[in-house]
C-alpha cells in the first residue's frame, strides 16, 4: 500500500478521516494525498424569483475559499507532526466523481461514514461513503462522530466466495499482515467447511487468521456482522459491496448498506 | 447519472406533449367556443376550462420545489428543458384547441405586461444591489446585531429581501463567529430580514412587483402592511434582543476577540445611488400618466412602463460598467442564476394563463370549490382565509406565482382590492411576504443565508429543525395578525 487518497471537506468527520489515513500511512510507509473538492453551489429549491444575486455567489465563493484554508490548515498541520510525505490536491465538481477520478491512481480511499440524521442527509446527501460503486481502488469508511483513529489490529472479515469480499481480501493484504489478529467470518456456507480455503490463502500470505461460522437466526447478514464484530472488539471490517443496478444507476446492496450506515468501527469495502 | 440524451430527451417531450393534448382535447371536447372574441381583443373564458388545464402550472412549480431536492444533478443540467416541457404542454394543446389568435394574444399579453418587466427588474436587482458590500466589523453584542437586525428589516423593502440579506449575512456572522452560539441570529436574520422586512415596496419582494404592475399602487403596501409588519418586526427584535443577551451571558467565559473594532464602510457606493435611482424608476411609472400608449396585437403598452424598463436595463448596465471590475473578479459573477430565473418564469408566466382565466371566473370556473373556500356565506372575502392560504402555499412554493393566483381569486382588479376590499389585498400581500419565512424552501434568500452561514461554519438546524423555530416563534405570530387585522 503505497498511496491513501483522503477525502477532505470541511465536514465533521474530517480531522478523524484524516488521522486515520496518517496512521495508516505511517504504518506502511505511504504517500497520503489529501483530495480538496469545492462543489458546484446549486441554486437552492423553490426559489426561482429571488434566487437571482450576484451578491450571493460572492459570499459562497469567499465562504468557500476561507474554509479551504482553514482545512488545508488543518492538513498541513496534522502532517508536520507525523513522518508521512503528503500533498494537498484541490480539484473542484462533484465530490463523487472527483474522488473516483482519483482513485485510479491509489490503493487506498478514505472517507467518512455519512450521518443520516436529518431529512436533508436523507433527500438531498451526497453520499462519499458510497463511492464504492465507482471507486477505482478498496475505500475505507471511517465511522462519523469523534473516536479511534488506528484501524487494522483487530480484524473481522465478512467473507464470501464472490469476487467483491475476495477483491476486498486481497487489497486489504498489507494491513492483515500487520494485524495482531484476524477473524473470518462466514455467515453463508454452502460448502463442509467453511472459510478453510481462505483461511490457507491468507496463511500462503503470512497472515493467521482464525474462522467463525455464524448462519444466524435471521436473513440479516448485516446485522450478525456487527454484532461478531462488537462482541471481538474488532477495529476494522473487510468486506466486500455489493450493488445492483437500479434504473440505470448502482445502488448498494441491503447488508452493505446496514454495515455502512450502523457501523461504529472503519470498513474497508470493495466492489 | 440517470440523465436523458437530448435527442431521446426531446423525442419524449413531443410524445408527452401529444398525449397531454389528446386528453386536453377530450377533456373539454364541446368548449372549443370558449374563445369569444370581444369588442376586439381575443378573449379567453375561463368558465369554459377544465381543471386540467392547470396540470402544466401545477407541474412547473412541483418541478421547482422537488427536483433540485430529488435530483439535484438532473435538475443542474435540464432544468431548462423541464421549464420548456411544462410551457410547451400548455401552449401546444391551447394553440390546437383555441387557435393561434387567442394564443399569440395571451402569450403576448403575459410577456410584455408581466413577464418581461419582471424580469428586468430582478435583472437590475441583480447587478445593483449585488453590486453593493459593506467592509469593517462589528461587535458581536446583543444590543449591535439586534440593531443591525432592525435596519435589515428597514432596507429590505428598498433593495428587496435577497439584496438586504446578502448584504448584511457577512457583517452579521463575522461579528459572532467566535461566539457559541449563532443559530439563532441565523434564524431571526432569515425572519426579519429575508421575508418580513420586503413587504412595504413593490421593491421588497417580487409579489409586490406582480401587484404593482397589475396596477397596486407603489406606497400601497407601504401604508396597508405597515401595521402588521410593525406587529411582528418589534416582537421578533423584542424577542431576539432576549435571547441574544440570555446566550450572551452564558457565554460570558469565552473571550471576545479584540480585532472585531472599526468603522462599518460601504464598498461600490455607486449602486447605491443606483439602487435610488431603480427605486425612482419604478416609482415614476407609477405616478406618472401620459395617457400614450403603444398597441401590440391587441395588447395595450403604456409608455411609462416602457421608459421605466429601458431606465432599468440602462441602470444596470451602468452598474456592470462602474462597479470596479476587480470586484467582479473576486465575486465568481456569472449569469447563470439570472439565466435560470428567467427560464423557469418563462414557464411559469405561460402556464398561469389558463389557471388566471378559471380563477377569473369565480363561481363559474372549475376551481369554484377554492372560491367557496375563501368567500363567506354571505360573499364576503374571508380575509383570515386569504392571509393563511397564500401563506401556506408561499411557505412551500414560489410566492410570486402563489400571490397573482390569490390576486385573481379576489377578483383580480386592482382598483377593487385596493379600495373596496383593501383588507384582502393587506391579507394575500402579508401572506405571500411573510409565511415565506417559514421554511427554508419558502423564500430564496432563506435558503442563501442558510448556505452561507453554513459554508462560515456555523451548523444550521434541518428543514425540520428549523420549521420548529418557525412553528414556535412565528406562527404565534401570525394568530396575534389574524385576530387583530384579518378576522
Amino acid at each position: 500500500m503505497k498511496t491513501i487518497l483522503v477525502h477532505l471537506a470541511n465536514d465533521e468527520g474530517r480531522l478523524r478521516r484524516l488521522r486515520t489515513a496518517l496512521s495508516l500511512a505511517s504504518a506502511h510507509h505511504a504517500h497520503v494525498i489529501g483530495l480538496f473538492t469545492r462543489s458546484p453551489y446549486v441554486t437552492p429549491p423553490a426559489i426561482v424569483g429571488r434566487g437571482a444575486s450576484s451578491a450571493f455567489l460572492r459570499e459562497m465563493e469567499a465562504g468557500l475559499r476561507d474554509q479551504e484554508q482553514q482545512v488545508r490548515a488543518e492538513f498541513e498541520g496534522a502532517v508536520a507532526k507525523t513522518s508521512v510525505s503528503a500533498e494537498w490536491l484541490h480539484q473542484d465538481g462533484e465530490i463523487i466523481q472527483a474522488l473516483a477520478y482519483n482513485s485510479h491512481v491509489a490503493d487506498l480511499l478514505v472517507v467518512s461514514q455519512t450521518p443520516q440524521e436529518t431529512v436533508e442527509d436523507i433527500v438531498t446527501g451526497s453520499r462519499p461513503d458510497h463511492v464504492m460503486l465507482e471507486a477505482g481502488c478498496p475505500v475505507l469508511v471511517v465511522p462519523h462522530g469523534d473516536g479511534d483513529t488506528e484501524a487494522g489490529r483487530n480484524v473481522l472479515i465478512s467473507w464470501a466466495r464472490t469476487r467483491e469480499a475476495s477483491r476486498a481480501v486481497r487489497s486489504a493484504l498489507p494491513i492483515l499482515r500487520r494485524a495482531a489478529s484476524v477473524t473470518i467470518l462466514t455467515c453463508r456456507a454452502t460448502r463442509a467447511r467453511p472459510g478453510e480455503a481462505v483461511k490457507a490463502y491468507l496463511a500462503r500470505h503470512d497472515v493467521r487468521a482464525e474462522i467463525r461460522v455464524d448462519f444466524g437466526d435471521n436473513d440479516e447478514v448485516g446485522e450478525i456482522v456487527l454484532a461478531h464484530a462488537e462482541e471481538m472488539s474488532a477495529d476494522l471490517i473487510v468486506m466486500g459491496a455489493y450493488g445492483h443496478s437500479r434504473l440505470r444507476e448502482m445502488i448498494l446492496g441491503g447488508t452493505t448498506r446496514h454495515v455502512l450506515s450502523h457501523s461504529t468501527i472503519p470498513v474497508l469495502m470493495s466492489h | 447519472m440517470n440523465t436523458l440524451a437530448p435527442a431521446s430527451c426531446s423525442r419524449f417531450l413531443v410524445r408527452v406533449v401529444a398525449i397531454i393534448a389528446g386528453l386536453a382535447s377530450m377533456l373539454s371536447a364541446g368548449t372549443a367556443f370558449a374563445a369569444v372574441a370581444s369588442a376586439d381583443a381575443p378573449h379567453l373564458d375561463g368558465a369554459a376550462l377544465g381543471l386540467l388545464w392547470g396540470l402544466p402550472f401545477a407541474g412547473i412549480l412541483l418541478s421547482i420545489a422537488l427536483f433540485p431536492l430529488f435530483a439535484p444533478h438532473f435538475w443542474e443540467h435540464h432544468f431548462g428543458k423541464v421549464s420548456a416541457f411544462w410551457g410547451l404542454a400548455f401552449l401546444v394543446p391551447f394553440a390546437l384547441m383555441f387557435g393561434v389568435e387567442l394564443t399569440l394574444y395571451s402569450v403576448l399579453h403575459t410577456a410584455l405586461l408581466e413577464y418581461i418587466p419582471f424580469i428586468i427588474l430582478l435583472f437590475a436587482l441583480f447587478t445593483v444591489a449585488g453590486g453593493i458590500s459593506l467592509k469593517g466589523t462589528l461587535p458581536g453584542t446583543p444590543l449591535a446585531n439586534t440593531v443591525m437586525m432592525a435596519i435589515g428589516t428597514g432596507i429590505a423593502s428598498w433593495m428587496g429581501t435577497t439584496g438586504a440579506s446578502m448584504l448584511l449575512i457577512r457583517p452579521i456572522l463575522q461579528a459572532n463567529l467566535w461566539r457559541k452560539k449563532v443559530v439563532h441570529i441565523v434564524v431571526f436574520f432569515i425572519f426579519l430580514v429575508s421575508n418580513i422586512g420586503g413587504s412595504l415596496t413593490p421593491l421588497g419582494d417580487p409579489p409586490l412587483f406582480l401587484g404593482f404592475l397589475k396596477g397596486v399602487e407603489f406606497f400601497w403596501t407601504t401604508t396597508h402592511l405597515f401595521a402588521e409588519t410593525v406587529t411582528l418586526a418589534l416582537p421578533l427584535l423584542a424577542l431576539f434582543f432576549l435571547i441574544d443577551s440570555y446566550y450572551y451571558r452564558k457565554e460570558a467565559d469565552v473571550p471576545a476577540p479584540p480585532a472585531l473594532k472599526g468603522h462599518l464602510g460601504v464598498e461600490g457606493l455607486v449602486n447605491v445611488v443606483l439602487l435610488a435611482a431603480i427605486v425612482g424608476a419604478v416609482l415614476m411609472s407609477g405616478i406618472w400618466e401620459p395617457g400614450i400608449s403603444f398597441s401590440v396585437y391587441h395588447n395595450e403598452i403604456p409608455l411609462q412602463n416602457l421608459v421605466r424598463d429601458v431606465l432599468l436595463v440602462a441602470i444596470a448596465l451602468l452598474s456592470l460598467r462602474l462597479t470596479p471590475k476587480t470586484a467582479h473578479e473576486s465575486n465568481a459573477f456569472s449569469w447563470g442564476p439570472m439565466l435560470e430565473v428567467a427560464k423557469l418564469f418563462a414557464s411559469i408566466f405561460l402556464t398561469i394563463v389558463p389557471v388566471i382565466a378559471i380563477l377569473r371566473a369565480g363561481p363559474d370556473g372549475a376551481l369554484r370549490s377554492v372560491v367557496a373556500l375563501v368567500t363567506d356565506a354571505s360573499g364576503a372575502p374571508n380575509n383570515a382565509m386569504y392571509f393563511w392560504l397564500t401563506g401556506a402555499l408561499s411557505s412551500f412554493l414560489d410566492n410570486a406565482p402563489t400571490y397573482l393566483v390569490f390576486f385573481n381569486l379576489a377578483g383580480g382588479e386592482a382598483n377593487r382590492l385596493m379600495y373596496e376590499l383593501p383588507l384582502t389585498l393587506a391579507a394575500i400581500s402579508a401572506g405571500a411576504v411573510f409565511m415565506g419565512a417559514n421554511t427554508y424552501i419558502g423564500n430564496a434568500p432563506n435558503f442563501m443565508v442558510k448556505a452561507i452561514a453554513e459554508s462560515r461554519g456555523v451548523k444550521m438546524p434541518s428543514f425540520f429543525g428549523y420549521m420548529a423555530w418557525s412553528v414556535g416563534v412565528l406562527i404565534p405570530l401570525f394568530l396575534i395578525c389574524t385576530v387583530l387585522f384579518f378576522s
